[in-house]
């Protein structure tokens, strides 16, 4: 039930003068209830790559198998529902789809969608009121008197709330306050704990060390790399080729010249205890 | 949809291109009214000329031209119909009850057609190789007589701009939008018409609010740089008449004159 | 001249008419001129408020005389645009300021709006755009740019009315790491060039560090300030806040909990990095 992308390739207004290669040849697999993350700079193909997850986009050629679907270039729009409910999108700045007179129906509109009785509906949406942090008193304020942080976590409440098998999400936490964007990664990350796949589009190099345990690396439309956060951010020079940042950490101890680190470090902890380590001797 | 509402600017290279929005626009009124003084047919086959030869100075595809014609040539077709079998008059070739067809009826459904056909053709030039924005400059400059009576023609010239301006990111929200509600099992395609209805609440509710949102924003942003109505306002955006533009217009002074001189009096 | 007061804020306090909690609770500082000040606290803690009350597009509450004063000029009603002339502010989201239907009209605009005459602007418009290095987009429309790009561009039109104080109000939270980089590097050359004071709103710490005053915001109060320095060495503080510290203020926090010494002047990561480097080559 892995998620498999076999030789996808996307071509934007095709027979036009303005073709262009969105995905290249694209090919991997993603295991069930990992943490992936997707890098690369705008227009690498990373937000092309997110819409073909749920057949928002169908390749133009190659075969995706994801959530028990095959999506082809024949797919038609016809049936994806099934596809949808186990496949969710979380775009950038999702505050922006909300629409219902309150919040807890707005987060019901997903559950309704794919079959939830209205009760359940509305039991499953209160419930993810609370794990987004949200208290239940603002469930009934319409969505469009809160702040622009809790619009936010209704937005992504509206889409947990069906526990989709496959989660992906779009820059989630971009322009939210610090602890605000910890809350954020905490929730996602427990979410996939809980047995469940994330697929996470981001810049932020300290999420992907800190969160992922599979990386891929996208530049112009092809997959260019795909492995471990470890491996991943061992080779700055590769990194510096592909105009890639680093985590935090890691670029820390790059600058301390004369240390030897055992291991790469991409956490603040790891970061300070090699460096005990090398003044210990 | 895009195409109707961001016009049908091609880009292109040609002189046609070089000329002053304000002229073209003027001239496109001017050869709409001229083609009601065509009545026989030299005086059709002059107008027919004169839009061929203006298809052809903008030097490009004829299928951009007939995409201008296409949506309408059944309104076409069925207007010159109706002339074909009502009008009367003449040698009366065949007859049943309130339906002929007579001589009379075979040009004018000829000259409707090709009435219609010039004025398309004309239209599509100008629209093809003219901005929306200057259009809309080139409309602002032809209400100026209206600031007369008081009619705000700078804000309003302001407001189409901006409105333009905000046309492909309207697009481009909408797009974004209908893919977030689908990813929530929202769906656009299938059922009825009610049900169609219904479904576009979660796309419309949206795009109203981002569109409140930004225009909040925007006024807020135009107020700080400086924007305080009309008064004392200049212009960046100028256009400037050329040789092209005397020329153009010389040769629409000759269809007049042509025109009137061929027709039937 | 070099070191008055750019801009002074005396007790001004500011609550919206449907809130019963001011979203400005009597607050004051000065800022000095041709310095970059960071003002930094979580969503809703009043820092986008603050700038709208110095450019008057909010009124401050009357209770306790406020006084707000740029560039010596008091700020009321009739001098209200005056200010104006002197502030420019690059807003969070790119799309929402971009007025023009091009680049080099969207620059015009503040031209336009201060009647400059036509055969000036053809001569500011493409020097602006030069400077924020735009001039191939000159003619291009803001759909075909991306949000770095549009935020270069609204700094360009900014510094077409050349004013005196720079604002960016969240003005790279809606970018990529490329964008808000460029975006940074060009506001730091143009304050250098114009002599302009900068005053930046933001969550990125790293973006506030670029700062010589931070300002700390909490629930519409001013709750410290000062240099860099004092105010990014106040860790619990700030963490208690929720608002994030410099990456090395948390490593000396750490290595200082794990019972290292470190001496107190350690004010840089490079500062810290060199101490570190020096320390284990003594090993």
């Amino acid at each position: 039930m892995s998620i498999k992308f076999k030789n996808v390739s996307y071509i934007y207004s095709p027979e036009t003068p303005l073709a262009k290669k969105g995905l290249d040849n694209v090919s991997f697999e993603l295991k069930d209830g990992t943490f992936n993350a997707i890098i690369g700079h705008t227009g690498s193909g990373k937000s092309t790559l997110m819409q073909h997850f749920n057949a928002l986009i169908k390749p133009t050629t190659g075969k995706i198998e994801i959530a028990g679907t095959t999506i082809t270039p024949e797919t038609t729009n016809k049936n994806l529902k099934d596809l949808r409910r186990h496949v969710s999108l979380v775009f950038q700045f999702p505050e922006t789809q909300l629409f219902e007179n309150t919040v807890l129906d707005d987060i019901a509109f997903g559950p309704k969608n794919f079959g939830y009785e209205n009760e359940k509906a509305l039991e499953s949406a209160k419930y993810w009121l609370k794990r987004v942090g949200l208290s239940e008193e603002i469930g009934k304020r319409s969505p469009f008197e809160l702040s622009g942080g809790q619009m936010r976590r209704v937005a992504i409440a509206g889409v947990m709330a069906y526990e989709p098998d496959i989660l992906c999400l779009d820059e989630p936490a971009a322009g939210l306050d610090p602890e605000a964007r910890k809350q954020m990664m905490a929730l996602f990350s427990d979410y996939q704990k809980q047995g469940h796949t994330v697929i996470l589009v981001t810049h932020n190099m300290d999420d992907v060390a800190k969160y992922a345990d599979n990386v891929l690396v996208m530049e112009q439309g092809k997959l260019i790399k795909q492995d471990t956060p470890t491996e991943i951010f061992k080779d700055r020079k590769w990194l510096q080729e592909h105009h890639l940042e680093e985590p935090k950490a890691s670029l820390f101890a790059g600058k301390l010249t004369n240390y030897k680190f055992t291991e790469m470090p991409l956490s603040i902890n790891n970061l300070v205890k090699e460096i005990e380590n090398n003044l210990k001797g | 949809m895009s195409k109707i509402l961001i016009g049908r600017y091609v880009a292109g290279d040609s002189i046609v291109y070089r000329m002053d929005p304000r002229g073209k626009l003027l001239a496109t009124i001017l050869f709409i009214l001229f083609v009601f003084l065509a009545n026989n047919p030299i005086s059709y086959l002059i107008v027919t000329i004169f839009s061929l030869a203006a298809v052809a100075a903008t030097k490009l595809k004829p299928k951009i031209f007939w995409d201008g014609v296409k949506p309408l040539i059944w309104l076409i077709l069925f207007t010159s119909f109706l002339q074909l079998f009502f009008t009367v008059g003449g040698t009366v070739y065949w007859r049943w009850t309130i339906f002929a067809l007579s001589s009379y009826g075979f040009t004018n459904a000829i000259f409707i057609f090709i009435r219609f056909t010039v004025i398309i053709l004309i239209s599509t030039v100008m629209t093809v190789t003219t901005k929306p924005l200057e259009i809309a400059d080139a409309i602002e400059w032809l209400l100026k007589p209206l600031k007369l009576i008081r009619i705000p023609v700078d804000k309003i010239a302001l407001v189409m701009s901006i409105a333009l301006r905000f046309v492909p990111t309207l697009f481009d929200e909408t797009f974004k939008i209908m893919n977030a509600q689908r990813s929530r099992g929202a769906d656009f395609n299938n059922g009825g018409l009610v049900t169609r209805a219904k479904a576009i609440t979660p796309l419309l509710v949206p795009l109203f609010i981002n569109s409140l949102e930004t225009a909040i924003d925007l006024s807020t942003a135009m107020e700080s740089r400086g924007y305080r109505g009309d008064k004392g306002r200049t212009k960046f955006r100028v256009l400037k008449w050329s040789n092209v533009d005397f020329i153009n217009l010389f040769y629409f002074v000759l269809l007049l004159g042509l025109l009137l001189v061929f027709r039937t009096h | 001249m070099a070191t008055d007061n750019i801009i002074k804020i005396k007790n001004v306090s500011f609550s919206y008419p449907e809130s019963d909690a001011p979203a400005i609770d009597n607050i004051s500082f000065n800022v000095k001129r041709g310095s970059w000040t960071s003002i930094i606290g979580h969503n809703g803690s009043g820092k986008s408020t603050i700038i709208r009350l110095i450019n008057g597009l909010l009124v401050p509450d009357e209770n306790g005389s406020p006084s707000i004063e740029v560039d010596g000029i008091k700020l009321t009603d009739d001098t209200v645009w005056e200010v104006r002339n002197r502030v420019g502010i690059v807003f969070q989201n790119p799309d929402n300021q971009f007025v023009g239907a091009t680049v080099a009209d969207d620059v015009a605009f503040g031209l336009e709006n201060r009647g400059i005459p036509h055969s000036e602007m053809v001569k500011i418009v493409p020097e602006a755009i030069k400077a924020v290095g735009m001039s191939e987009y000159t003619n291009a429309e803001p759909a075909n740019l991306s949000g770095g790009q549009k935020q270069r561009v609204a700094i360009a039109g900014i510094l077409a009315i050349k004013p005196k104080i720079i604002v960016l109000d969240e003005a790279t939270s809606m970018l990529d790491p490329e964008g808000r980089n460029q975006i940074l590097s060009i506001v730091k050359d143009m304050k250098e060039k114009y002599d302009l004071t900068v005053i930046s709103i933001t969550h990125d710490i790293d973006e506030a560090n670029m700062a010589d005053q931070v300002l700390v915001m909490n629930d519409g109060k001013l709750i410290t300030q000062g240099s860099t320095k004092t105010v990014f060495s106040q860790v619990s503080l700030l963490k208690n806040i929720g608002l994030d510290v410099p990456f090395f203020e948390q490593i000396k926090e750490k290595l200082q909990q794990d019972a290292i010494k470190l001496p107190d002047n350690l004010d840089s990561e490079k500062e810290l990095i060199n101490y570190l480097c020096q320390l284990n080559s003594k090993m």
